[in-house]
């Protein structure tokens, strides 16, 4: 849980907004950019979104135009410390990556325009990847034969002699049983704290936290893989075969299932076919030590998301924050069913997805357009 | 008897060369006494199989030198060494000071192929083409997949089992002529 550094409110979030784009805009246009009218993400939940376990700060996302020939562009720009670490290690992370003997031409990153400080802010622009379909769009069996191509990408790369141990030392995070272990006891104890009378809770955390433990060999196991921690389809878009991968802070080297982990615990709520097929995939061609890892993994991220939705609950009123104690309810049952290797019914599903439908504010709704 | 398959790889590694030697391991282990000797952290494990790991986290020459000690601490009637330059070079010297039954598989062209750019590793590999009762050069093509989307297919399966038992006979026959 490294970072603390969050924005309090929307109403603060705003005026911070509001306040920046005053600032940026010449900046820009000094530079050659201007900012298109709508900007999405800026809107809605975005406030609230910073990560848990690896570098986030203050920063803007922009969809902007470069004036000499209009090309359209995503900028990230900051003026926040974490934020700019943030931004110089997504740099780091994506040059390195290149230079790792894995499968980079599965992956490939937006072209990079222009990487600058100026006037205390440091900035990143990108080439905008536009897509036909969104992800969720594609057919299920193209949605899955994606997504296996990208986690073995990944998979290709393992640290574990002294030479790749030393390159990506430098460059990625990595995490092992220990840190699992660890930030999961952290999650288990900050939300106890905060919810003391959800005696539930309490017990199925501290029932993951025994199942945890009791596998640390298999987690140890499975690390010093590549994987992207947030590999969920609003950080990568599809052009023809190739994956561009829109976020590069949030590949580290850990366990092989966490970004696996990540990304089928997403697709309970939005493409279950799709996990369970996923799920299939490794018990038909993994070991059963495998799927074991993957087991542990998911019941890591899962802690991990209800931690994240109890720390927005003081940053968040009215229906958000109504929507936030649903979210908590609703991944509890997620944790409670993966916990004893089963699925959250199709009844639980549906009936949070009607109440968060019915609580997302008008500007989260926008955001949510194309997305996935 | 005893087997000592020497291996650079072995799972969790995912190239298919490991993929081979825990699946060789798998089939051979209720006829031979197998130990496996790999450079690996924590190793899937093989009920009835003995698995003798070298950390890969140290210095090269390090490494090699721990890995030349182990050959030298495991007694076996075989040693089946897969190539690659980290087993080819402990199992070279090894061979050099004692003479060994020595099956020498070239199941991994990449290892192969790298290995020809170097003058010592080329020379080391037709060392070991020399020494070796017999050079196997053909392995069993990886496990189709399942995929839970498209038909099972059974086909595949059913040439991949067979492609390995024509391999275990094959190899089989040799461990009998190595013993005789």
């Amino acid at each position: 849980m490294s970072n603390t550094n969050t924005i309090d409110t929307q109403g603060t979030w705003e005026s911070f907004c509001a306040s920046e784009l005053l600032t940026i805009q010449p900046l820009l246009l000094e530079l050659g950019f201007t900012l298109e009218k709508n900007q999405p993400h800026t809107q809605g939940e975005r406030f609230l979104m910073h990560a848990v376990t690896s570098e986030s700060g203050k920063k803007l996302i922009l969809i902007g135009r470069r004036i000499s020939d209009n090309l359209r562009v995503i900028i990230k720009i900051t003026r926040d410390p974490h934020g700019i670490r943030e931004l110089v290690h997504e740099r780091t992370c994506r040059t390195v990556l290149t230079q790792i003997r894995f499968a980079y031409d599965v992956f490939f990153a937006p072209t990079e325009i222009l990487f600058t400080e100026k006037d205390g802010y440091t900035i990143s622009i990108h080439e905008f990847i536009s897509q036909e379909k969104t992800f969720l769009e594609r057919p299920l069996k193209e949605q899955f034969s994606l997504a296996i191509k990208a986690f073995k990408s990944q998979e290709g790369a393992h640290a574990t002699t002294h030479a790749h141990i030393r390159l990506v030392q430098k460059s990625f995070t990595s995490a092992h049983a220990d840190f699992y272990l660890n930030t999961f006891r952290n999650f288990c104890s900050s939300i106890q704290k905060a919810h003391p009378e959800n005696i539930r809770l309490s017990m199925l955390l501290t029932h993951a936290t025994e199942i945890l433990e009791n596998n640390r060999e298999i987690i140890e196991q499975y690390s010093g893989f590549l994987t992207h921690i947030d590999f969920v389809p609003h950080n990568f878009r599809i052009v023809g075969d190739t994956i561009y991968l829109l976020d590069h802070s949030s590949l580290r080297f850990g366990n092989k299932y966490e970004g696996w982990a990540r990304f089928l615990n997403f697709m309970v709520l939005y493409n279950k076919p799709l996990e369970e097929a996923l799920m299939a995939y490794v018990k038909e061609n993994r070991t059963p030590e495998e799927s074991l890892s993957l087991y542990l993994m998911r019941l890591y991220r899962l802690g991990e998301i209800i931690w994240y939705y109890t720390r927005t609950l003081t940053s968040s009123e009215g229906n958000l924050r109504e929507l936030n104690q649903k979210r908590i309810i609703f991944w509890t049952e997620v944790l409670t069913a993966t916990s004893k290797h089963e699925s959250v019914s199709e009844d639980i599903i549906s009936s949070y997805k009607t109440s968060r439908d019915a609580l997302r504010g008008a500007d989260e709704k926008k955001r949510q357009i194309g997305l996935h | 008897m005893k087997i000592l398959l020497a291996t650079p790889l072995y799972p969790p590694e995912i190239a298919p060369v490991a993929q081979y030697v825990k699946e060789l391991a798998r089939r051979l282990k209720d006829i031979h006494e197998i130990t496996i000797l790999a450079y690996a952290y924590i190793p899937e494990q093989i009920p009835g199989v003995h698995i003798v790991t070298i950390q890969k986290d140290a210095f090269l020459p390090l490494r090699i030198i721990k890995y030349l000690t182990s050959l030298f601490s495991l007694e076996a009637d075989i040693i089946y060494a897969l190539n690659g330059a980290s087993i080819e070079l402990p199992v070279g010297i090894f061979t050099y000071f004692r003479h060994t039954n020595l099956i020498y598989c070239i199941g991994d062209q990449n290892a192969l192929n790298h290995g020809k750019k170097s003058v010592l590793f080329r020379t080391i590999q037709r060392l070991l083409q020399k020494k070796a009762y017999a050079v196997i050069e053909t392995i069993p093509s990886d496990r189709p997949e399942i995929l839970p989307l498209e038909p099972r297919p059974d086909g595949a399966l059913a040439t991949w089992e067979q492609e390995w038992k024509k391999h275990i006979e094959e190899l089989n026959s040799i461990f009998t002529h190595v013993k005789h």
